[in-house]
């Protein structure tokens, strides 16, 4: 586990449209991880929220309605001023397509639900501390495997 | 010398191509070849693939059965006529004009195989039909002899004839058959003389005539009906094959979808509880008490959700094992309706758990009406009824209850259209929101297992598609039937229908109707 950065404290945006499992990870984010932890309830309050806080780290399900998780992480990652944020896809969609097609849309973690609250918080420390340039390689390798 | 050994190599490859080619297109050739081709055409007619047949409409099938049946006969009459009759006719010196005609249906039978190969079924049949029909009449008027037993056997043959046109021709080719058959038949008995050897022997010979005739007419009106109905019970058989395909399809369409919901639905509150869990393991000696006891309150609750999910899901089973154990009883609607109302989830609403919102609850259901059924499997139906209600409206729109006596014909014929069976004394309880609604086009399939409707998985509001079909299974089971009107238009809503026996008289009071409108608070 990537060791949490003494005296900095991270604000996570968690998008969920399940309140139960926005409880559960805002609390397990803020024991585990000592994150200020945000929530919303479906894609576009997410957006809203995105830029109205800067979030170091967004984590995102795919199942809700309106604007689904892809469709929120391809937004982001097509404007400049958010394509460098943390992404972490928490799905219950556990097909091998949906897997690659969030690599695709430009998320640095996939995870499946149900997830060890540990590995949600070393999922997040690792996606804060990866480097643009090696987002950008991965996406790139990703991009051309697919081809 | 060259040139002739290149084109016979050639021809020699085309012919192997197309005999490959013409045994992997017709279904059931196991390997390429001319035996290959052989062996599908006999097996062919009896191969019925429910795939295959699921993807054609009716009249698809039909020429497809009839092309296969055609081929299999042409084929035997090709070889029969080619490698038996010819080669007889041959050594014993036939007559020129049997020759002819044999040599006719041997062109006739190859004529049909090639429009039946370009896909011209139905011409092909009945130029099968029709032209044996005039080689066999000819055969008949221009015998020079009279009647004799090579005339009665000759005539017996057109009832096969009418046997085959049955198979392979339309419904009404095969009546025109048996007609043309039956004409032929009684005309050139009761026209012409017979024989002069059965001529000199018989003493009376009108009643030979009618003793001659009766039994072929009554064989061949036979032939046309065991005809006609073998290829309307073979078009019946495929329709109910093809159909069961369908159902098959959709059933698993619709295992799929609910497998998919289900896996989404339980991993949400599976990771809620078993993190929670973890969470405590991990932090619990950091936690102050009042933390550690609302993290336990949390996982409580998310264990709730799962154990609410999974007795849906288990529920449904056990009600289709055990719908005849109801235990039926007088049930008074209006106590049973106030219930079902407590029980109703606030949460469902869309709301957060710390809002109420008020809603009008419009009950018109008069005090004392009992219906026959089981109440607690009443108040189920009404408090899932009342949940989609509040579910898929809007927070503030009203909710309408209303329960009347059905007696009326015109009640009675509306509840028929409807599929109920037609019952006195039933009563019909409707519950009407005024939400997004239900397209007319999706309203039968709310009631199957694990269905939700596409617009209701993308939303927000929870469920797993059983509740409806719990529903149905329950009214059922109580001697009822149940529906829905909807226009589909969102704020019009939709009107779920259900109707129940109404208890013997002996254990209801008779009271009147009242209209309430009673302000219920849906709050936690």
């Amino acid at each position: 586990m990537v060791p949490p950065e003494p005296g900095i404290t991270r604000t996570v945006l968690v998008v969920d449209d399940n309140r139960r499992l926005l409880a559960f990870i805002g609390d397990a984010l803020t024991e585990l991880g000592g994150y200020t932890v945000v929530t919303a309830e479906d894609g576009i309050k997410g957006l809203e929220l995105y830029f109205a806080l800067r979030p170091d780290c967004m984590v995102i399900d795919v199942k809700m309605p309106g604007l689904d998780g892809f469709q929120l992480v391809r937004a982001l990652r097509g404007d400049p001023a958010s394509a460098s944020t943390p992404l972490i896809i928490l799905t219950a969609m556990a097909q091998g397509r949906d897997r690659l097609a969030g690599l695709l849309a430009g998320v640095d973690q996939y995870l499946l639900k149900p997830v060890d609250p540990m590995e949600l918080v070393t999922a997040i420390q690792q996606a804060i501390t990866l480097g643009d340039d090696e987002r950008r390689r991965r996406l790139r390798q990703l991009a051309d495997e697919g081809a | 010398m060259l040139r002739m050994q290149r084109v016979l190599r050639v021809l020699r490859r085309s012919l192997r191509e197309q005999w490959s080619h013409e045994a992997v297109r017709v279904r059931g050739a196991e390997r390429g070849g001319p035996l290959g081709y052989a062996r599908s055409i006999f097996t062919a007619p009896f191969r019925v693939d429910p795939a295959q047949i699921a993807t054609l409409s009716g009249p698809q099938r039909e020429l497809r059965r009839r092309a296969a049946l055609l081929r299999l006969i042409l084929s035997c009459l090709l070889g029969i006529s080619a490698f038996v009759l010819l080669p007889a006719a041959l050594l014993g010196q036939a007559a020129a004009a049997s020759l002819v005609r044999l040599g006719l249906v041997i062109g006739l039978a190859l004529a049909c195989l090639l429009l039946n190969y370009w896909r011209r079924t139905t011409l092909a049949g009945l130029l099968l039909i029709f032209g044996t029909l005039s080689i066999m009449v000819h055969f008949l008027v221009t015998n020079p002899g009279g009647i004799d037993l090579q005339v009665v056997l000759t005539y017996a043959l057109l009832a096969v004839l009418i046997l085959i046109s049955g198979l392979v021709a339309p419904g009404w080719a095969t009546w025109l058959t048996a007609l043309l058959v039956v004409v032929t038949t009684l005309a050139g008995i009761f026209a012409r003389p017979f024989a002069p050897p059965l001529a000199h022997a018989i003493a009376d010979p009108q009643q030979l005539r009618f003793a001659v005739a009766g039994p072929l007419v009554t064989l061949e009106l036979f032939v046309a009906v065991l005809g006609w109905v073998s290829a309307r019970s073979a078009g019946a058989a495929m329709a109910a094959a093809a159909q069961a395909f369908e159902r098959e399809r959709e059933l698993a369409s619709l295992k799929d979808q609910f497998i998919t919901n289900v896996n989404h639905e339980l991993r949400t509150p599976t990771m809620a509880l078993n993190g929670y869990v973890k969470l405590l393991k991990l932090r619990h000696e950091q936690m102050k008490p009042e933390r550690r006891a609302a993290i336990i309150e949390q996982a409580a609750l998310a264990g709730d959700d799962l154990v609410s999910l999974l007795s849906s899901i288990l529920d449904t089973q056990r009600l289709d094992q055990s719908a005849q154990a109801l235990l039926h009883e007088a049930v008074d609607v209006r106590t049973t309706l106030e219930a079902a109302v407590r029980l109703v989830d606030p949460r469902a609403g869309g709301l957060a758990e710390d809002q109420s919102v008020e809603r009008d609850l419009r009950m018109h259901v008069p005090a004392g009406l009992v219906v026959w059924a089981e109440p607690v499997r009443l108040r189920q139906v009404l408090t899932n009824l009342l949940s989609n209600a509040v579910k898929y409206s809007e927070p503030g729109t009203p909710v309408e209850v209303s329960a009347q006596v059905l007696e009326a014909p015109l009640e009675l014929s509306r509840r028929r259209r409807n599929g109920a069976h037609a019952q006195p004394r039933m009563v019909e309880i409707t519950v009407r929101d005024y939400g997004l609604g239900i397209p007319p086009e999706q309203a039968k399939l709310l009631f199957e297992r694990f269905v939700r409707l596409p617009r209701d998985l993308a939303s927000t509001v929870i469920g797993n598609g059983l509740g409806l079909h719990l529903c149905k299974s329950l009214v059922e089971a109580m001697g009822g039937h149940i529906w829905v009107e909807s226009a589909g238009v969102p704020g019009e809503g939709a009107t779920f229908h259900f109707t129940l026996p109404v208890a013997p008289l002996d254990t209801q009071p008779l009271l009147e109707a009242t209209s309430e409108h009673l302000p219920v608070v849906v709050a936690p």
